[in-house]
């Protein structure tokens, strides 16, 4: 045997470290009875094999098919060694420094395993709220710096017990060197305490889940610190407790994050898909948006006027104890005051969040890296994010950009902000950084962009940032790259991030048109837009098509006062005929009306805008389902919550039809479903609109929505014909610019395509038209996703069109 | 031959302007009957004066404004009250201005004659002379009515010492009253907004408290009068030029409902608002109660208020809202756009 014996150096790159990779090795190797030796280093995992080479080489073919549920394997190099002689397998001591190619994991959902124990009253982890082994646990929110090492978290500072101790060494053990490893003689603890940071009297004699639980029940409301921040939490089936919440928060009306107790209690309450299940379950556990069931007794003001739910489920092991101690569904919305980042540190909570929680759920494990919660939908079979956050990052996407450029800042955007940094041809999306326009959000982005190189090994060569020139974050750019000494790119347009970010998401490098809706975006004539359908690549790129602008009357007060905009709309496309309706629709508004028209005559801070969101306000006002916005997209959620619930599952592909521009009228039929797709008409009935030149002209929808109004047409009618206008306008004009360049492929970005059915259905009808489409499904296609198309052109070089 | 329009009464006609006799019956017997300091009566060329005390501040300014007249103030008012200002703020007691007027054919003289009524009735206000003056006629659509510039003198006292070197962290930043008069009724009068409770300019001549403030808390270290750009502009130049942070607390600035009411319609900021009445003093903290009081006791102080602080820092101004955010103060650029996506 000795003269046929091999030894390979094998060096392992991806997630591999912190994920029961060495463990894995080890089992693996003693499996083949082989000899050698695995340790992380700072590229990664080293694996020195030796054996017989029929051994050694199912070894090496296993490693790369069956890894860890947590790994993920980018790269295997292999080296042929001379065979030392070695019998035993070992696992050794980390070595050398992380120079970025380890990849800090992300947080865990708590594994099957855990949650075992956690039930099992003879285990010594038994309800025990921080429990984690190598498969499961937190992981980026307390790393300070790689190699991932205990030392090298924030569970530094507990000394594991000899139990503990015991386990981490065990190559055998499940815990085998999992870093935040704790049990309850060694580990964090709970504490429920008052405003005052003192504990509860009530709770004398109970444990914390059955205390805490009880408050809950009793309808008070609860500062609950959990993996990446706190959250605020009451019993969602309490109106009274919901509406007070909603009340000290100052928050009336935007959708709360639920957390349930299992699926089963998911499912009483929403309508949840395969792929739904799926996700939910997942390692990341996210926030996945759900249809809402008629009947869930749930009360409204958990999402007013939506048609969904935001749900997760219990992702720690303290918020499962939570759960089963307490209500079945919770309210779980993010612990910080309306503008303000996430509270991670317990003084901070008691000092912030003490008018909004009766009580506060303590533990004594620091939060390194603050985390919001991820927020998903499926369409279609793909996972749509709105926010991508805990359990995704820092993991990072594959990308079209050269490895050899140099390292790339993108700063993002100025509310839902994500930064990106983008080196060696993988872009590294930052946890979401959320508004940075007050001082607090910048400096929480600026600490976070610290960390973050940190903690994935790049030093960003280049910062680029939007070209508004009132966003705090492009200013925060000018002055990292003064501190750091590094170049400042001259700015990317909003819109052309977009588009570079679906591109680089789904890995095109050539020229392709982008269909970019979304709120507003600083353009390059120094007005705003956001209806842009335009032709590009990373380099550079063509404003084609846009909606005709319209004067915002009050600038930012539009944007909150949808009515305003509807009234702006009216009185500039329409006329006189515009100004009798605007005064029949908006005439309670009184003098504020009249004051808007003399805004609008006068050009008085009437900024100009082509904008979807806008476009999408001005409707739903007129329908009089949102005249003023308490969050973000509010009335454009409102209007899109009328129209079809686009299917989560998969749609089969529908039939190719004709497209007349101007027609009053139109309608696609869709082909019968085959096998089980669900059964989802794509009838499309726009109504009529005109092209001048390269402007959309929106006057006949307001014309023919004011026609519907008066004939008393349903509201979700007006809704769905809509969006359906909105399709068709895209679509037209990607139509027209593939008949002037002959290009096919059709990315969708920008935050209006965070609307289910305007991106289930412009699919269907782009591919109908012969158009290859590409949607976003690991980065989200409003602002969260900005940084990386921010990054993509600056790596790319040219900026700025000529 | 003065021209009448039917309208109007009689305008000015590019003659006016040319110097000759026509200038010479305006002089007479418009701006004479307003502007009468003996060395403007001499007609040279310069006026020659008398030497004051301390050194010679010198300043000067451009008035252009639509409407010209509007509630609170015109054009005639703004140009004494600006170019006093400006004085004022330097530590200067302003004595003697020089007007130059711009005129454009046609302009009716009984709107002249209104202006220059104003202008005295400013230059009594804060006890200075108009003691040079100059008109010139342009041809009509050459200028929009009437542009006035002021040029003013003054005298600073040897011991005043006011400049950026004097800020110190822990300073107070005081403010004599309501910020976005002059801005929003300028607007409201320019549109014809019809705005709910009058909204009133602040135009005043700001020299007689400024040098009340300077006797009895001499501790003052730099002032600034709070024009276009508004008290946001001003706050952020200070910082930058002394290299401090200055921290602006929402809730101590004064604005008066119906500017509160109006800046909310319209989106506007009143931080970033032009005010004709009002300046910021930065104050030695342990003399700041004493400054507020002084202010307080004079009629164009009436809702003085300690804004902000002043701290380490290296140029940023800040904003406290009562919300528990702070928001970023920067200079004036143009329009605010919506940041909102």
């Amino acid at each position: 045997m000795p003269d046929k014996a091999v030894r390979y150096r094998l060096k392992v790159s991806g997630t591999v470290q912190g994920v029961g990779f060495r463990p894995f090795v080890f089992n693996l190797a003693r499996a083949y009875r082989l000899g050698g030796k695995v340790y992380n280093d700072g590229e990664g995992v080293i694996i020195e094999v030796e054996g017989e080479a029929e051994a050694v080489a199912a070894f090496v073919r296993e490693l790369a098919a069956g890894p860890p549920p947590l790994a993920r394997i980018d790269r295997v190099e292999k080296q042929i060694l001379p065979p030392a002689g070695d019998r035993d397998f070992t696992i050794r001591q980390s070595r050398g420094r992380a120079d970025g190619k380890v990849l800090a994991p992300p947080d865990v959902a708590t594994c099957p395993d855990c949650r075992r124990e956690l039930a099992d009253p003879a285990d010594r982890h038994y309800r025990y709220p921080f429990t984690n082994c190598t498969n499961c646990g937190p992981r980026f929110t307390i790393i300070r710096a790689l190699p991932y090492d205990r030392r090298r978290t924030t569970m530094s500072v507990f000394a594991m017990c000899p139990d503990c101790a015991r386990e981490y060494h065990d190559p055998a053990d499940r815990r085998f060197h999992a870093q935040p490893v704790a049990c309850p003689a060694c580990g964090p603890q709970v504490e429920l305490t008052d405003r005052e940071g003192r504990p509860v009297a009530r709770a004398a004699g109970k444990d914390w889940p059955e205390a805490a639980g009880m408050l809950l029940k009793e309808g008070y409301i609860l500062a609950v610190k959990g993996l990446g921040g706190f959250h605020l939490a009451c019993d969602a089936a309490n109106r009274e407790a919901v509406v007070e919440l909603r009340r000290r928060k100052r928050r009336p009306a935007k959708p709360f994050a639920l957390m349930c107790r299992d699926l089963a209690t998911v499912e009483r309450h929403c309508y949840v898909a395969v792929e739904e299940a799926e996700l939910l379950r997942s390692p990341a556990a996210p926030i996945v948006l759900l249809q809402k069931k008629a009947d869930s007794p749930l009360p409204p003001e958990l999402a007013p006027g939506a048609d969904s739910l935001g749900v997760m489920l219990p992702y720690t092991p303290l918020h499962l104890l939570l759960l089963q101690a307490g209500p079945p569904v919770l309210v779980m919305t993010s612990g910080n005051k309306s503008d303000l980042p996430l509270v991670t540190d317990n003084r901070q909570a008691l000092a912030e969040l003490g008018e909004i929680a009766d009580h506060f759920l303590l533990h004594n494990r620091e939060i390194l890296n603050r985390c919001d919660d991820s927020v998903t939908a499926v369409v279609d079979g793909e996972t749509l994010f709105f926010r991508r956050s805990r359990g995704y990052v820092p993991q990072p996407l594959a990308v079209p950009a050269d490895p050899g450029a140099p390292a790339v800042l993108g700063i993002g955007g100025e509310m839902k902000n994500t930064f990106c940094l983008l080196g060696e041809g993988k872009a590294y999306l930052s946890q979401h950084i959320g508004e940075v326009d007050l001082l607090e959000g910048q400096e929480n982005l600026e600490q976070s962009i610290e960390n973050f190189c940190r903690l994935v090994g790049i030093k960003p060569q280049v910062v680029a940032a939007d070209l508004h020139p009132g966003y705090q974050s492009a200013r925060l750019a000018g002055k990292l790259a003064v501190r750091l000494g590094i170049r400042r790119h001259p700015g990317v347009q909003h819109h052309h991030a977009h588009l570079a970010s679906c591109m680089a998401e789904n890995g095109l490098n050539e020229e392709v048109i982008g269909i970019i809706l979304d709120g507003t975006g600083y353009g390059l004539d120094g007005r705003l837009w956001g209806f842009e359908v335009m032709r590009g690549d990373y380099r550079e790129f063509h404003r084609e098509f846009h909606l005709a602008y319209v004067p915002l009357p009050g600038g930012e007060r539009a944007v909150r006062n949808p009515w305003l905009t509807a009234a702006a709309y009216l009185v500039t496309f329409l006329g006189e005929k515009g100004k009798e309706a605007a005064r029949r629709f908006f005439g309670d508004r009184g003098r504020e009306l009249a004051l808007a028209e003399k805004m609008l005559a006068g050009g008085l801070n009437a900024p100009p805008a082509s904008s979807c969101g806008r476009f999408f306000d001005a409707v739903a006002a007129l329908l009089r389902l949102c005249l003023e916005n308490t969050y973000e997209g509010q009335a454009a959620a409102t209007l899109g919550s009328l129209v079809p619930w686009f299917p989560s599952a998969p749609v089969e592909p529908v039939s190719a039809c004709a497209f007349p521009v101007g027609t009053p009228v139109f309608s696609s039929s869709v082909s019968p479903p085959t096998g089980s797709a669900p059964v989802f008409s794509v009838d499309l009935q726009p109504y009529p609109f005109d092209f001048q030149g390269v402007v959309i002209d929106p006057a006949p929808v307001f014309t023919q929505v004011l026609a519907d109004l008066e004939a008393g047409v349903a509201a979700p009618v007006i809704a769905k014909r809509f969006h359906d206008t909105v399709i068709a306008m895209v679509v037209e004009a990607a139509r027209r610019i593939r008949e002037k360049t002959g290009l096919s492929r059709v990315v969708l970005s920008g935050g209006t395509w965070q609307n289910r059915y305007l991106t289930g259905a412009a699919k269907y009808v782009l591919q109908n038209h012969g158009f290859t489409v590409y949607r976003h499904h690991q980065v989200p296609p409003g602002d969260g996703g900005l940084s990386l198309g921010q990054a993509m052109v600056a790596v790319a070089g040219k900026q700025i069109p000529g | 031959m003065i021209l009448t329009s039917a309208q109007n009464g009689p305008v000015i006609l590019l003659a006016h302007g040319d110097g000759g006799a026509l200038t010479r019956e305006l002089v007479d017997s418009l701006f004479r009957k307003y502007f009468s300091g003996e060395e403007l009566k001499l007609l040279m060329d310069a006026a020659v004066l008398p030497g004051g005390r301390g050194r010679l501040a010198l300043t000067t300014d451009s008035f252009v404004v639509s409407p010209l007249f509007f509630p609170g103030g015109d054009i005639g008012k703004l140009a004494v009250c600006g170019t006093v200002n400006d004085l004022a703020v330097s530590g200067a007691h302003p004595q003697y201005l020089a007007a130059s007027f711009m005129i454009e054919e046609g302009l009716p003289l009984a709107v002249l004659e209104k202006v220059a009524a104003s202008m005295a009735a400013a230059c009594r206000e804060a006890g200075v002379e108009i003691v040079a003056a100059d008109t010139k006629v342009v041809e009509r659509g050459h200028l929009d009515k009437l542009f006035i510039t002021t040029t003013g003198v003054g005298w600073r006292p040897e011991q005043i010492d006011l400049g950026y070197h004097r800020l110190a962290p822990g300073d107070r930043v005081l403010i004599n009253g309501t910020l976005g008069d002059h801005g929003m009724a300028v607007l409201a009068e320019r549109h014809g907004l019809g705005l709910d409770g009058r909204i009133e300019s602040d135009c005043a001549p700001l020299n007689r408290i400024i040098a009340d403030l300077l006797v009895l808390a001499p501790a003052v270290k730099i002032m600034r009068d709070l024009t276009r750009g508004g008290l946001a502009t001003a706050v952020k130049e200070i910082a930058l030029a002394a290299g401090v942070d200055i921290w602006l607390e929402e809730d101590a600035l004064p604005v008066t409902p119906a500017v509160q009411g109006a800046v909310q319609l319209l989106g506007l900021d009143p931080l970033y608002l032009a005010n004709e009445g009002k300046f910021l003093a930065v104050v030695d903290p342990r003399e700041a109660e004493a400054a507020l009081a002084v202010l307080r006791s004079n009629p164009l102080g009436r809702q003085a208020a300690i804004a902000g602080e002043v701290k380490p820092g290296k140029g940023n101004a800040y904003l406290r809202t009562p919300l528990g955010g702070t928001k970023i103060l920067d200079l004036l650029a143009g329009a605010p756009l919506p940041r909102i996506c």
